[in-house]
């Protein structure tokens, strides 16, 4: 029992940090913007936190609100600058973000440059992770049926049926933008204090893209989506490990598969036609029949 | 008279049983980059390590120095190239009661967060080789390679006595840990040796375009030109520092110039170019023991061995000699303790000696100075 929870410890700690960056990523694009800069923001996040507990010695919960708050404001900024933008643009904006902020790590030397950011105090545990996934989730639920949410989507979906419904796009834009910000900026911070060393390199495009594939895989229009893909993602390559050298190959396929036959993501609010389906089929079984009543 | 035959019989048939059950089966935990962009050099230390417990156990084991007998237990997993996953694995291999010691990864990105969690979980870790500098050292963590701390200042002070180095321009890869741990410690070491560092161009993995800082370069006059960079961009460099007209002498780490891919991609401009490297061969008549190891690995895998496999079989073997002189199979602590007596033990790649703290360097890695003649060819300078 002990050895199993020594193997699988480690792999849900990062499968609920990842959660909570991804639902961070879902976050803001619950109201459109595609993002490739969510691991910058987790990114930076991580560096502010690590820094202010290893060279300042400031408390664990305040490092974490100074991670989010960087996040937010970052985000509102980001959010504010691409709300004019049509996807495409916005997404190479947040992919040049990201990439700068890459480049800027790797040229200070205060936080290590290259060789990362090492000396980070351990923090992060198993129960904190859950514990603020678990507030989070809760958060996330009902920001969904808040009215912030419910504009979110509404400018995701018509952006000019909202406004015209009296919706203020930049606004809602760049406060989602922040918000999912703050969450990878969080999300950020416990992964520093978990794995002990920060570099620049976990800033970059491909880690984004691995976050935008745990919302995508999972599904971007519920929060149980990232949840899910996050989850999943980062739990199945351990479960493949008894084929160490095929197992990213085994995952690829499975995801390449994935998006094919559900292109929407795993889990979604979207009508898939299932339950229509299952409607049809019922109405077409057998169904037994009375025999008619004959006069007496 | 016949009543002490079954008896007799019975004890000599339950001798070696009794002497198998005396054998103890020591754990090594092997953590590397099975897939990934490091997986040419993880494969390698895998078959390395692999190779070195198949031998170790197939010669019936070892002895310690108190005469317990010992057989190797290796377990293999894939850290795919990432920092999460390294740490991971790490936590797993310290959560598991019986894994005495654990070979560390070739790649930096898996090392070096493994560093401060080895010492959090107090479980011995070695790298096999990852260049990168390590800021904070802990006594629970070693490397078997040779790095550029240990290179850089043999190298430097074997070239400034044969050829009086003066004013030396660096270019080196800010996003490679390795290539830019390197240009510093020859920044740093200016003083000391004396030489003069007249520049310190920096550019990014990918880049096609060094015209600026090669600008500058030639602006400064120097006489060297240290280039540190993976092979591509090395090679980018090196071509471009013909077109611009850019002359002195060259000068790099890791043996990069002998790398035949080098060699074809500049088109022969790394010719004349030095480096140091660590020690490889594939025979080495001064040396049986190298050839005997490259063929058993033939044998095995199909193939040559490399560097990084010498790195895998030396770290299984340094922890044999460092069980044998703990007499444990179980006491990670006895067992870093016993590392710490490790002092010119010969390893294929060189000798192996640790003192740490302060470090966990290997103190006697070997490091050849040379000087690169022809495609994959070079001739040893020192």
């Amino acid at each position: 029992m002990s050895e199993l929870l020594n193997f699988w410890t480690p792999i849900f700690i990062t499968a609920g940090i990842n959660s909570i960056i991804a639902l961070g990523l879902y976050i803001t694009m619950s109201s459109g913007p595609l993002s490739v800069a969510h691991a910058a923001l987790a990114g930076m996040g991580d560096y502010l936190g690590a820094v202010l507990t290893t060279n300042f010695g400031w408390p664990f919960p305040l490092a974490i609100a100074a991670g989010a708050a960087l996040g937010f404001v970052t985000g509102l900024f980001l959010g504010l600058l691409i709300v004019r933008m049509n996807e495409l643009v916005a997404g190479l904006t947040t992919l040049g973000f990201g990439e700068t902020m890459a480049v800027i790590a790797f040229n200070i030397d205060y936080i290590g440059g290259a060789n990362a950011f090492t000396g980070i105090p351990l923090r992060t545990t198993i129960g904190l992770v859950y514990a603020v996934l678990v507030v989070l989730l809760f958060a996330t639920w009902r920001y969904d049926h808040s009215r912030l949410g419910f504009a979110a989507r509404a400018t995701r979906d018509s952006p000019v049926t909202a406004a015209a419904m009296g919706i203020n796009i930049t606004w809602v834009k760049s406060v989602t933008f922040g918000i999912g910000a703050a969450l990878a900026g969080l999300g950020g911070v416990l992964r520093a204090h978990y794995i002990l060393v920060q570099g620049p390199e976990d800033m970059g495009f491909f880690v984004s893209v691995q976050i935008l594939i745990f919302v995508v895989f999972g599904g971007s229009y519920t929060f149980w989506g990232p949840l899910f893909g996050a989850m999943t993602l980062t739990i199945l390559p351990e479960l493949l490990r008894f084929s160490a050298k095929d197992r990213f190959i085994i995952y690829g396929i499975l995801l390449t598969v994935m998006v094919i036959i559900r292109p929407q993501g795993l889990i979604t609010r979207v009508p898939t036609g299932g339950a229509s389906r299952a409607r049809a089929w019922l109405r077409r079984s057998p169904r037994p029949t009375s025999a008619p009543s004959t006069p007496a | 008279m016949k009543r002490w035959i079954a008896p007799l019989v019975a004890a000599i048939v339950a001798l070696p049983v009794t002497a198998a059950s005396q054998e103890k089966i020591v754990h090594f935990a092997s953590i590397n980059a099975q897939t990934g962009q490091s997986a040419p050099y993880g494969g390698k230390v895998i078959e390395g390590v692999n190779l070195a417990g198949k031998a170790i156990n197939e010669a019936g084991g070892f002895t310690d120095r108190c005469g317990g007998k010992y057989k190797l237990k290796i377990t293999t997993s894939d850290m795919a190239n990432s920092r999460e996953q390294a740490v991971s694995l790490l936590r797993q291999s310290a959560g598991d009661a019986s894994v005495l010691a654990v070979v560390g990864p070739s790649p930096s990105t898996g090392y070096v967060p493994m560093v401060p969690v080895a010492a959090q979980l107090k479980v011995p870790i070695i790298a096999t080789g990852s260049a990168a500098p390590i800021k904070e050292w802990n006594p629970w963590s070693f490397r078997i390679n040779t790095v550029s701390k240990v290179a850089v200042p043999s190298f430097m002070r074997t070239l400034e006595s044969k050829f009086d180095v003066k004013r030396i321009a660096l270019i080196y890869d800010v996003t490679q840990d390795g290539q830019r741990g390197e240009a510093e410690f020859i920044r740093n070491a200016a003083k000391d040796i004396g030489y003069e560092v007249v520049a310190f161009e920096a550019f990014r993995a990918g880049d096609n375009d060094f015209g600026p800082q090669l600008s500058k370069i030639k602006a400064a006059k120097p006489d060297w030109i240290g280039i540190y960079g993976a092979t591509p961009e090395l090679a980018k460099v090196v071509n471009q520092m013909a077109g611009l007209g850019v002359k002195a002498e060259m000068l790099t780490g890791f043996g990069t110039f002998n790398d035949p891919v080098a060699w074809d991609l500049t088109e022969g401009k790394v010719k004349g170019g030095y480096s140091w490297s660590a020690y490889f061969a594939l025979e080495d008549p001064a040396r049986p023991e190298v050839g005997k190891m490259v063929q058993a690995y033939k044998k095995e895998y199909g193939h040559d061995p490399t560097l990084y496999s010498f790195y895998g079989w030396d770290a299984v073997h340094v922890y044999v000699e460092a069980v044998k002189r703990a007499c444990t199979n179980t006491d990670r602590e006895k067992f870093r303790d016993a590392l710490n007596t490790i002092d010119n033990v010969p390893a294929l790649s060189g000798k192996a000696t640790f003192k740490n703290p302060p470090e966990g360097e290997n103190l006697t890695a070997a490091v050849i100075v040379n000087r690169t003649t022809g495609r994959g060819t070079f001739e040893v300078v020192k």
